[in-house]
């Protein structure tokens, strides 16, 4: 500490030469003149670091001691200041520069957004941007009451919104509205069908009347559970059916992969392009922006300016690296193509199957016509068969009329 | 014998630590890298390899390599560097 303390008020390098330079030491050490680094360059003389304040006293210690004392450089705080204080411009500059900081930090220069699931930072943003809160707003004037009522306003989604400023940088924190679930309409009367073909594994009837058993054989389109409860003892009582019906389903899909495709081929060049953003103004660092007539792959990297998380200046560089290719002819192999095409049809079977689908056995076949691969994928699945269908007029009609003849008079 | 009991300092004949009488040298090394020397009196030899300092008793010598003059004070002196040998002479 000592030493950065000598520094920062300022030292000189002094070079003793005499008979006995040591004495000089003995001599400062006597006089409690501080003094470091002594380093004997020979027997006849020694380098040594001392305040600059003590320089005079060096020099008439040398004196003392018989010996020579010339001041080697004066280095330090104090010859640093005395430097700078003919250069204006080094000492101006770096206080606009914290008060540009400091002015700067009164503007929004970053957005953050936490908290959205289902609406996207886009919608928030531009949401934000209408209500006065953007990049380069001043955050002085925002009040969170406003901001919220009006960004709620224009998103019904979100039920609660805040926005927190930390420096440049502002965080807004959604929260969402939860969904009300779908009330199970007593008077919306209606049946269960079935959506695919397949034989009944299980069923689980909620309400209505089932038409098939455990084991039968269904098709497309099937009543699986009836919303027309025909009663001996009372009046035909026409429902809102509900229920689930899980069936072993089987399917036969195809698909087509023609043999021949061009593909990118990397020449290895790259082209950079730099352009310095500021605000919402660009300036470009390059000649001819347009599309350049070769074939590339273009990869945009923004460095923005500032501390992470503390700030970020509206100042980024922008690098866009073109990374160029050529088209060229090439041909699947038959495990490539086996590969592609049955990840493809296993995508789809999955999608038909629903999420509580699944797939009980599969087999997958690839053949080779004209020059086109085709590729059949067989399986075996259990899925949720049903779906509810609502009634029409008609048949809540004929169930009304036919519950009437029913009843004895 | 007499003679010899004579030659010892007070503090020796009395069992007392050498440290109670005042501007007695005292040499403290630290593992070969560092030399503390209290109550000296004065630098008379300092090079890279030789450091002689003056005390009531004589002359210390500190022989080593690459030696410095890390601190010196009107009484205390520390030397660093490569210490081979101490020597009271």
């Amino acid at each position: 500490m000592e030493r950065i303390s000598d520094i920062a008020r300022g030292y000189c390098v002094v070079r003793v030469i005499g008979a006995e330079p040591a004495q000089f030491l003995e001599f400062c050490a006597a006089r409690e003149i501080p003094f470091w680094g002594a380093c004997p360059e020979d027997e006849f003389t020694l380098i040594v670091s001392m305040r600059l304040e003590d320089a005079a006293l060096a020099e008439l210690a040398a004196e003392r001691c018989c010996c020579e004392a010339d001041i080697l450089e004066r280095k330090g705080g104090r010859t640093y200041i005395k430097r700078l204080s003919r250069r204006y411009a080094l000492i101006i500059l770096p206080l606009v520069l914290l008060a540009l900081l400091i002015f700067s930090s009164f503007f929004v220069w970053d957005i953050e957004v936490t908290g959205n699931e289902t609406v996207t930072e886009t919608e928030i943003i531009n949401a934000l941007a209408e209500s006065g809160v953007g990049i380069g707003s001043y955050w002085p004037t925002f009040t969170n009451d406003l901001i919220r009522s009006e960004v709620m306003l224009k998103i019904p989604e979100l039920k609660w919104i805040t926005v927190c400023v930390y420096g440049s940088r502002i965080c807004v924190d959604v929260r969402e509205r939860t969904e009300i679930p779908e009330l199970f309409d007593e008077e919306k009367f209606s049946k269960v069908v079935a959506e695919q073909s397949g034989i009944i594994d299980s069923m689980s009837v909620l309400q209505g009347f089932p038409l098939f058993l455990k084991g039968q054989t269904v098709v497309t389109g099937d009543e699986l559970i009836s919303g027309v409860i025909d009663s001996e003892l009372s009046d035909t009582r026409i429902v809102h059916a509900s229920g689930e019906v899980s069936a072993r389903t089987w399917y036969e899909m195809s698909g087509l992969l023609p043999m021949d495709y061009t593909k990118k081929a990397y020449t290895g060049k790259t082209r950079d392009r730099l352009s310095l953003v500021i605000g919402e103004k660009r300036a470009k660092f390059y000649r001819n922006s347009g599309n350049p007539e070769q074939m590339c792959d273009n990869i945009i990297t923004e460095h923005y300016f500032g501390i992470k998380g503390i700030f970020t200046l509206p100042v980024a560089l922008v690098r866009d690296r073109a990374e160029i290719y050529e088209l060229a002819d090439a041909q699947y192999s038959e495990k490539e193509a086996a590969a592609l095409l049955e990840a493809r049809l296993r995508a789809e079977l999955l999608a038909k199957i629903g999420e509580k689908g699944k797939v009980i056995s599969a087999e997958f076949t690839m053949s080779l016509l004209n020059g086109t691969y085709v590729g059949t994928l067989r399986a075996e699945c259990t899925q949720i068969i049903s779906a509810e269908k609502p009634l029409t007029e008609e048949e809540i009609n004929a169930a009304k009329s036919a519950g009437e003849e029913q009843t004895p008079e | 014998m007499n003679k010899e009991k004579s030659k010892r300092p007070l503090t020796d004949r009395l069992s007392l630590p050498a440290e109670l009488v005042s501007e007695v040298p005292r040499t403290t090394l630290s593992g070969g890298s560092q030399v503390y020397v209290e109550n000296h009196g004065g630098l008379k030899t300092y090079t890279r390899q030789c450091i002689e300092v003056k005390t009531r008793d004589g002359i210390l010598r500190v022989i080593g390599d690459d030696l410095e003059l890390a601190a010196m004070t009107k009484t205390d002196i520390v030397i660093r560097g490569f210490v081979v040998s101490v020597e009271n002479c």
